[in-house]
Formats: structure tokens, sequence, C-alpha cells
């Protein structure tokens, strides 16, 4: 099956799987006790009328199966609501948020993934020696943790034993953003050729993506070190060493070219799961992005924003999964596309 | 007229120091591979045959295994004193090995091509091409793919030589495209690429379908006429070591315990276990009420028995097998049974080839 | 088999640590040197509920660790050590709730699933794909959002985001094994379904089962712990570690131990219960030994 059948079948199948979502989102927004429409209105002091008056504009007083058409409607639209917390469409606040997420998912990435993946070499080659140990504790303390409490440890740390790093925010305060290319802070400063935002913007990624990094870095490691561990247990790499192939190259050549199809897989379902935004990481480093602006909704019982947030979020789960099965394929000439 | 053999093994001793104990797989295995001979190694599963390969070839797993004495000698060099990097020269080049399973065996994410050229680059120097010495980097990288090309079509005639159809086809296909039998075939063309003085083939055809058998056997046997290359099998299969082999070698938990001509020991067989497994093979000409079996079970090689290893299943077992392993002793040419029966019986013809099997040389 | 379990080091102190939280737990009114005290509310809706409650001593509030507060106090003079303690209960409780009705739900649907096929499966395997296309976290948050802050009420949304990932897990392994020989020969000797089901499928998918609930234990802490954490949780005044986490984090640079000790417990929880799953899976998965 060539590729481009593939994915727009994958794309296909997709659908289904969104409509599921937003049954689910649907049917979690009408379980909630609080009326919406009074939210709009303004809370406990707003006057019956505007509340009937929204009520007929959000088709609440229909039945509960026209309402979700009314809602499918939208969202083939292209419109997820407004939120009312930030008095705007919640794909404005979505859109404005993405790239601040997306850039702290980047540099995580940068961070964790070489480490990862150098780490887990190391552990499988010297297994049960010094460094294995050590870098296997390492990696199951870094997914024991709870993410909110490093972020909050790392704050401590660097407010008090060594203030060199900043602890809040994308940039310092009063500082005002690059100008507007990409929405990365970083490429736009470099476009823009402006050192100070470019030193405040990668000074500010520092805590943040270590926090997040540091148990994406386990699992990465995790899943390294363990493939690592199969793969140069098997024949092949018996036959490599009969031919009389150098150990480096066994090491790498052989034995890392294979066991790095997993680790791939494993990466790029993390790189799904942090661009959903890190929720409690941001709200701690008071990061305006994706995550954040989901904390704020769903204690802000901001409706809208937090069904509109969970449905991008199962969508770029689900396109991070195509992409990863695109990639498996390309690297595995055993999987052809399609299951064949 | 003596030459000497082109591997000479002497007293290897063999240890896997793992949790469950010290796992004596080889304690003073001997024997002796002549230039394009044909030697055959036998004995049931976890005997140690494949480890007296893997302890030759020196890809033992450090640690749990260990090389603890004993020497090899290959074309006069003793292969145990050398250094991994030497090793690494000789793998491929002088001596190769093909394992049991060609699917496994083979690296599934490189094409077939790929992995022949492999071992063509790491032992052939292309000295037309490479003797242009430069330092201009573009230059270099230009001789670099054009020793690749040429190692790539090194490799197609490797496929050729092995019989497999539409060479170039397969050079560019993956493992798990090809049947076992092609597979097979293709680790043979991979091993034989540098033209090695001893290939050695560890149950080449066990996981291979009866029909495919019989054609990677004929093949061998003729890629071994024409190049001159010695061969030692490794099988528990009586069949192939009728075929093939010019002298045979039987083991039993880690010794050798007979060793001569293949006939004389089809028709001769003295030690109580060839004697075993010969019966133990049912024959469609006679009528047989029972399968003959040998009774008991392979030793565990961490509390091996004490004195000969066969003794605890053996119908002639004496006070003496039970305290001092047997040496080889020659029986009659080309012909040696470790085996206390037989220590009475000496004959000294000089000239027997298997006298420098028996006796006393492995004391050293 | 269990030997090559207690020769793993890392499994053991796994063990060590989960046994201490089981004893902490139990034998927490011994071991705190405050009490809460359990007071029934009534709620919006017109049903009770139970809540935890602190006495509160102002006269001590924020005291850093010392002999008698071990943990130090917080902002309203409770004894942090005390209420750690009595977090391990809240905490254990939700991690067994949540994972053993999650493991059941999923055992049922994924078994019959798996085992009978056709379009019972298609269906169950839509419907885990929508509830897997969703993060944990997030799906969680939703639910939890919508029904209010309670402890009982992210459990439940804890149950429905965790019950797919069982389903998918038995009915991987009933799949694989439904075909295997063995199961044809009872079926050959005239065993019924559910006997099949029952005796002989399901004991074999045993072991990456245990594997999946240590490990899962482990997860549900820290996401409840999240929900805590970011509010959804348990109701301001219970000792529940998340929450405490939260509290402390107005008070953190001038009162570390408030946000310390909560998050370490947490730590340890997890990290014996991750030690212990991955000696379970060293143990039963034959493909890692040595």
């Amino acid at each position: 099956m060539k590729t481009w059948e593939y994915i727009v079948r994958r794309l296909v199948l997709l659908i289904p799987v969104i409509i599921g979502v937003t049954i689910i989102t649907f049917v979690v927004s009408h379980v909630i006790p609080a009326d919406p429409a009074r939210a709009f209105a303004g809370g406990p002091k707003a006057q019956p009328e505007t509340i009937a008056r929204i009520r007929a504009e959000l088709h609440l007083d229909k039945p509960l199966w026209e309402q979700y058409f009314y809602y499918l409607n939208d969202l083939i639209h292209l419109n997820l609501g407004k939120s009312f917390l930030e008095n705007r469409p919640v794909t404005t606040a979505l859109a404005q948020y993405f790239p601040a997420t997306f850039e702290l998912t980047i540099f995580t990435m940068l961070f964790a993934v070489p480490l990862g993946i150098v780490g887990g070499i190391i552990s499988a080659i010297r297994q049960n020696k010094l460094s294995d140990h050590a870098t296997r504790i390492i990696a199951i303390v870094g997914y024991s943790l709870p993410i909110f409490w490093l972020a909050l440890m790392l704050q401590y740390a660097f407010a008090y034993i060594f203030p060199i790093l900043p602890l809040e925010g994308r940039l310092s305060v009063g500082m005002a953003s690059p100008q507007f290319f990409t929405g990365f802070f970083v490429l736009d400063s470099i476009i823009s050729v402006n050192g100070a935002t470019l030193v405040s913007a990668l000074l500010h990624l520092v805590l943040p993506a270590f926090t997040l990094g540091f148990s994406t870095l386990a699992i990465i490691l995790r899943m390294t070190r363990s493939s690592m561990l199969e793969v140069m247990g098997s024949d092949y790499i018996r036959t490599a060493r009969a031919k009389g192939v150098t150990e480096r190259r066994v090491i790498y050549r052989h034995g890392l070219r294979n066991a790095l199809i997993p680790t791939i897989t494993v990466t790029g379902l993390q790189f799904g799961a942090l661009l959903s935004g890190a929720v409690l990481t941001e709200t701690i480093f008071n990061w305006p992005g994706m995550g954040r602006f989901a904390a704020h909704a769903v204690l802000g019982l901001d409706f809208n924003s937090v069904m509109g947030f969970t449905l991008i979020v199962a969508i770029i789960y689900v396109i991070a999964n195509l992409i990863v099965d695109l990639l498996y394929a390309m690297i595995d000439p055993r999987v052809k596309l399609g299951g064949g | 007229m003596e030459e000497d053999p082109l591997l000479s093994i002497c007293d290897l001793k063999t240890y896997f120091y793992t949790y469950e104990g010290v796992v004596k797989a080889l304690e003073a295995t001997s024997f002796d591979i002549w230039k394009g001979e044909t030697f055959g190694l036998i004995g049931e599963t976890g005997c140690g045959k494949s480890v007296t390969a893997l302890s030759v070839m020196k890809l033992i797993p450090q640690p749990p295994g260990k090389i603890l004495s004993g020497t090899v000698f290959f074309k006069g060099e003793d292969l145990l004193k050398k250094s991994e990097k030497e090793m690494q020269k000789i793998r491929g080049d002088e001596i190769s090995m093909i394992f049991q399973e060609p699917m496994t065996a083979l690296n599934p994410v490189y094409s077939i091509g790929h992995q022949i050229a492999e071992v063509i680059l790491l032992h052939e120097m292309f000295p037309e091409i490479s003797k242009e010495k430069t330092i201009n980097p573009w230059k270099k990288r230009k001789i670099k793919k054009m020793i690749q090309k040429k190692a790539f079509e090194k490799a197609i005639e490797a496929l050729d030589m092995v019989k497999i159809s539409d060479p170039k086809k397969v050079a560019r296909q993956y493992p798990h495209e090809l049947s076992g039998g092609m597979r097979q075939r293709a680790m043979i063309a991979m091993m034989l690429a540098c033209n090695p003085d001893l290939l050695i083939a560890d149950e080449p055809t066990t996981a291979l379908d009866v029909t495919v058998q019989a054609q990677i056997i004929d093949l061998m046997k003729e890629l071994q006429n024409r190049k001159g290359t010695a061969i030692w099998i490794i099988t528990h299969n009586l069949g192939v070591i009728a075929e093939m082999c010019d002298r045979v070698g039987v083991m039993y938990a880690g010794y050798i315990v007979e060793i001569g001509k293949t006939e004389k020991i089809f028709e001769n067989p003295d030690h109580p276990y060839t004697r075993g497994l010969l019966k133990s093979i049912p024959r469609i000409m006679e009528e047989q009420k029972r399968l003959d079996i040998i009774p008991g079970n392979v030793p565990n090689l961490i509390e091996p028995p004490e004195g000969c290893r066969f003794h605890p299943r053996c119908r002639y077992s004496r006070d003496i097998c039970a305290k001092c392993p047997p040496n080889l002793t020659v029986v009659e040419e080309d012909h040696c049974v470790a085996c206390h029966l037989y220590e009475e019986v000496k004959y000294s013809k000089v000239g027997s080839k298997e006298k420098n099997d028996a006796g006393a040389s492995c004391k050293s | 088999m269990v030997h090559l379990f207690r020769r793993s080091l890392l499994s053991m102190i796994g063990l060590t640590l989960i046994i201490i939280l089981l004893l902490v737990a139990l034998f927490a009114p011994f071991l705190a040197s405050q009490h809460p005290s359990y007071v029934e509310v009534s709620t919006e809706q017109g049903t009770t509920r139970v809540e935890e409650r602190w006495e509160i001593h102002f006269d001590q509030k924020l005291l850093p660790p010392s002999a008698d507060h071990l943990f130090g106090t917080d902002d309203y003079g409770r004894d942090i050590f005390s209420m750690v303690v009595y977090g391990s209960q809240t905490s254990l409780r939700i991690c067994l709730l949540v994972v053993f009705i999650a493991t059941i739900i999923g055992v049922i649907l994924g078994g019959l699933a798996g085992y009978f096929g056709g379009a019972l499966d298609e269906i169950l395997m839509r419907i885990t794909d929508v509830f897997l296309a969703i993060p944990y976290l997030i799906l969680a948050m939703a639910v939890a959002a919508a029904l209010g802050r309670s402890i009982d009420h992210i459990m439940e949304a804890m149950i429905i985001t965790w019950w797919p990932t069982y389903a998918r897990l038995i009915r991987g392994q009933v799949l694989a094994i439904r075909e295997q020989q063995f199961v044809e020969a009872a079926r050959s000797v005239g065993a019924s379904n559910s006997r099949i089901l029952f005796r002989h499928i399901l004991p074999n998918s045993f072991a990456p089962l245990l594997v999946e609930i240590t490990l899962d234990l482990g997860a549900v802490l820290l996401v409840a712990a999240g929900l805590s954490f970011i509010g959804l949780g348990a109701s301001p005044g219970t000792a529940e570690w998340g929450l405490m986490i939260s509290e402390g984090r107005t008070v953190m640079f001038h009162a570390w131990w408030y946000v310390t000790f909560p998050g370490l417990a947490i730590l340890l929880v997890v990290l014996g219960f991750n030690l212990l799953g991955d000696g379970l899976r060293d143990v039963t998965d034959p493909k890692l030994r040595r």
C-alpha cells in the first residue's frame, strides 16, 4: 500500500475516534450541575431575561441529542465556543497559547531525547556495573517523581541556593516579546536579532524544560536500555562479531539501529503527550501555554475551554500516533504499511 | 608423511559462571582438523559442541563464560593468546562460522547485499582503488564510494556462487523477504566471501526442511571442492555426518569420547555412548519391537559425574570409571576412543593420523 | 522464580517501601501525634458526605521540623507529620479502589471481547480507542471538573480513565492464548466457554496483569495528587498529599517543609510501586532473563 493511500486511510479512520471524543466531551459538559447560561450571564447576579436569552442562544432549551448536532455543527465550522473567563473565542485563546507550549515541548525533547538515548546505551552496555545501576536509579526516580513537586523544589533551590535562573514566565518581567514571526520566542529573537529577549527566553526555558524533561528522559532511557539489551542478545549480533566487525560498530551499526525502533515510538508518543500541554508544570512556572489555560479553565468552570482543550489534545495525540506509525514503517523494513 | 593440522585444539577448558553454579562445559577437549577436510562434531544438545566452536572463535560472552586453559593452534599460532583486535581480523577472513537459525542470524534492517559487502569491506583491501593516496576529502569520499560499489558487486558474485537465482535482486532484498533455505545460502555466501581456511557450521541444516537440507549439504560439498576450505560441521544428525564428513568426533558432556574416520566409527563404534547412538537409529530393513535407547539423562554440567562423565549410564562401568576420566586411546588406524575398556588395547601404528590425538601429548 | 526476585536489590527495596506504606496506613493512629475528626456535612445536592477536620493551633503555626513536630507545622499549626501519616490512608484508599474497580471492569469487558470476537470486539476496540486518545490527566481532569470537587469524584473520574487500559491488556492476552493448542484441547474434550475462559485463559493472563496493576497503583497516585494539587480533589483541610503541596506552595519560601515532606512521601510510595512492578516484570517476562 502506498504511503499516501495509507495516510488517507488512517485519517479517515481518525474520524470515528474524534467523533467518539466529541461525544465524551459533550456528555461530560452536560453532566455538570452548574448552569452554563447563568455563568455566561455573569453569575448569581444575572438577570433572568439575560439568562433566558443566553439559554436560547446556546440551544440549552432543546433536547440533548439536538444539542449534540448543534455542537458538531459548530465544530465543523471550527467554532469551539466562547471562553467566558477570557472573554474571547476558545480557538483564539488556544491559538495564542499553543506556540508557547510547542516551544517548551521542543526544548524539553532537545534535552531529554539525546540524554535518554545515550544513558540507555551506556546502561545496556555496562549492564550491572556501577554506571548501569546509577543511571537506572536516576531513571526510575525520574518517573516516580510527582512533576509538580519537582518543579516546586527546583523553584526553591533556584530562589535560595543558586539565585541565577528565573522562576516564572517566558520573559523577564516588563520585557516586551520579540517581534512576531513564529510565536517561538527563541526563533523570533534570532530572526529579529534581539539579543536581550533571546537570552531571557532561553533562561526562562531552562527550569520548565528540565522539569518536564526529567521524566521524559527517564522514560526514554528505560526504553532504550531494555531495547538495547534485547537486541544485543540476538543472533545477528553474534553473526556480526563472527564476521570480524569491531565492537563499536557492532553496538552502533548493528545494535542501536535495531534498538532505536521501539525507542522512536515512545519518543513520538511522548512528544504528543507534551504537546498536549503539561498542565501542572505550566501552572507552577506560570508558563502561558495550553496547559495553564486548561488548569485555569477547569478551576473556573469554563467548560467551553475545557471541552475545546480536551478535543484539541485528543486530535494532537491521534496525529502523533499516526506520525509515529509512519516513522516506524520508514525505518523498519519488515513493516509494510497497511499491515502487510 | 605428516603435515601439521590446520586447527589443533588441546585441553580446552571453558566454564560458565552462573547464578545457579559453575557450568563446566568443556574440561579437556582436544582434537585436530586438517586442511581441506570435513570434520564432524556430533553429540546431544548441551554436550558442548557449540561451546567448543565459540571458544575457538573467542566469541564466548565473557561474563558469564571464561576460557580457562588450553591451547588452540591455528596455522601455527595460539588463538587464545591473541588480542580481540587480532581476532577480529581473523574472523570472517580466515575462520568463518555459520549458525543454526538463518532468520535470526541476519540483521533485519540491512539488505542481504549490504551485509555480505560488510564482511568484504572489512577484510579485503582493494589495492587498485585505494592505492591512490590523497588528502582531498571529496576524492576520499569518491574512493570510498567506489570501494563500496566494488564490494557490493563482489557480494552479488558471492550470492551467485551459492546458486541463488537472480542474485542482483536478492542482494537488494531484506532477510525477511527470503525463504529459510535462501537465507542459509546467503549466510554461507557471506561467510565464504573472503575465502576462509576453515568454515565452522553450527547445525546449519537443523532449522530447514529435509529437502532443503539436502541442497545445502550438496552446496557445501561443492564449495569445499572448489575452494579447498576445511569444514567443521556441528550437528546431532548422524545422516549429515554420514553424507559429508571425512572424520568425526563424538562429544559427550564436554569431552571427546570417540574420534576417527567416519566409516570406521560407523562400522565399529567402540565407545558405549557411540554404540548407543548408532543403535538407536530405527532401521527400515529390520524388524524392531522396541527402539533402543540409552538409559538415563544427560548430566548436569554444574555437578558432573566424577571420572568418566558417561559412567552413570554405562552398562560396562567399573570402579576406575568413577574415579578417573579416560584418555583417548588408539584402537585402530584413524580411530581413537576415550574409555577405560580399551586402555589395555593399544595399537602403535606409526604414521596413523590419530597418533597425535591419542596418549601423552596433551599433558603440556 | 521467587529467588530471582529476592536477588534483585531494587525489587526488595520496592517491596520494603510498600510494606512500610501499608504499616503506616494501618497504624496511623499510633504514629501520629494529632488526629483528625470526621464530620458529616450536607452537600448542595442534599446528600451528606464525610469531611475530615483537623484541630487548629494558631500559636504553633509554621514551625520548622523539630523533635515535637518531625515534619514541622503548617500555617494553621497542624502537625505535618501526622497529616502525612493519615494521608497515607487516603492515598492507599484511592489507589486500591481505583485500580481494583478499573481492573474488574476492564477484565470483564476485555475478556469477553477477546474471547468472543466479532462485533463485540470491534465495538470495544472503538470505545477504548476513544478513551485512550486522551492523555490520562486531561481526561480525569475534564471528568472531575464536571462532577465537582471531591475525592470520590476524582476516583470516579480515574476509574473511567483507566479501565480501557486493562480491557486492552486482557483482550490482547486472551487473543494470544485463545489460539494456543491447550485451549483447543480443552474445547475438544467438551469444556464450556465459561470454563475455558475462567479456568484456562484468565489464569495465564495473570502475570502481565499483575505487573500492570502494580505500576498503575503508582501512576494513579501521581494523577490523584496532581488533581488535588490543581484543586479538583480533596476539599481544603483534608490531609491529602497533593493538596498539602498546593497549600504549602503559598508559604514555600519561608516554610519549605510544608511542600517537601508530602512530596517526598508521594515519591517514595510511587518509587516503591515502580520498583516492585519492575521486579515482577523481570521475573515473569521470559524475554528479559539474562
